[in-house]
């Protein structure tokens, strides 16, 4: 009876899906990223969920693709990917305007970016562990990377810092490591997929 | 520009929603805010979204920026930060706080901030 009931909690145990963010600023690759990764697990042929701009705030609105299943060896996991809008303090509609976007649709497009970066910030309880996404050609010290890191902190997050952009010549993992020394950190491309599977070994240390 | 100091002891006393009121009012009116101390991670991300919701064509957000004193300090240095803190109650440093529209940049390194401003 009791072998039963702990086979029975098992079945559970195994279904357990866990909750895989991407967060950080805008522009830092988390769209690429979340897209490389869906690709490397269902295949090259796998639908695309998300969609990336050079062009700041792309992704206004949270988004999941569930029911991805990573293995290696012995250990697997289960996980739904969530996609979240850049943290910023600032939008600004002209700047939108800047690269060339009409006034009413960079005010459209600054509005939803706004509701974006709340919605952002109210998802962080909904996930288990977060990839904090950060572009390795810029200075990683600012404010808003300091205040979402604490945020995960305090909240019992785990956290993995992902340096992307380390196919670029500028690209420093070394000066991200300075300003975040306390947490584990992977620097990746999630445009050449270069380092995915550190990220993977690292994904699983924190979930397992 | 008009600049406010704020002193630690005026809002250690008011509870999250007052402060962010008051700061987010400042900051709104074109003030830029200069707080003894640091709100916690929480009230910067409140007062963040409370300002991304007012965003329109005048106000586009705030700029923000910590400098503290525990970077690249002995190990005294930091017991000795880590005591002030325990006993003031607050992170000792400096936050700047200002309308977006207005400051161009804070520029943030461990020793100190740069604040930028557009021209008017």
């Amino acid at each position: 009876m009791k072998k039963l009931f702990f086979s029975f909690l098992n079945f559970f145990k195994k279904k357990k899906e866990f909750s895989l963010g991407l967060y950080g600023p805008p522009n830092a690759g988390k769209s690429t990223l979340a897209n490389t990764i869906i690709k490397d697990i269902l295949g090259e042929d796998a639908k695309t969920t998300f969609s990336t701009s050079e062009v700041e705030h792309e992704t206004r609105s949270v988004q999941k693709v569930e029911e991805l299943t990573l293995e290696r060896g012995s250990k697997k996991i289960n996980f739904a990917l969530v996609d979240t809008p850049g943290i910023a303090t600032k939008i600004d509609f002209e700047d939108f305007v800047k690269k060339g976007m009409k006034k009413q649709d960079a005010k459209e497009r600054a509005r939803e970016a706004t509701q974006g970066v709340i919605e952002s910030i109210r998802w962080v309880e909904k996930v288990d562990c977060v990839l904090v996404v950060l572009d390795a050609t810029i200075n990683p010290y600012s404010q808003v990377n300091i205040t979402l890191i604490g945020n995960l902190v305090a909240k019992d997050k785990k956290i993995i810092i992902v340096a992307n952009k380390i196919d670029l010549k500028n690209a420093s993992v070394d000066k991200i490591k300075l300003v975040f020394p306390d947490y584990p950190l992977v620097g990746v491309s999630a445009v050449t997929g270069e380092n995915l599977e550190e990220l993977y070994k690292e994904v699983f240390k924190q979930l397992n | 520009m008009d600049v406010k100091i704020i002193s630690n002891s005026i809002i250690s006393s008011m509870d999250s929603t007052k402060k962010i009121d008051k700061i987010y009012k400042m900051v709104k009116d074109g003030s830029l805010v200069i707080l003894e101390g640091r709100l916690t991670n929480e009230e910067e991300l409140a007062l963040t979204s409370k300002s991304l919701k007012h965003v329109n064509e005048t106000f586009s957000g705030i700029d923000i920026a910590f400098l503290n004193v525990k970077h690249n300090s002995s190990f005294f240095d930091r017991l000795r930060f880590k005591l002030a803190t325990f006993l003031l109650k607050y992170e000792v440093g400096i936050t700047v706080i200002g309308p977006s529209k207005k400051v161009k940049e804070l520029k943030m390194n461990p020793e100190q901030i740069e604040i930028l401003l557009f021209n008017q």
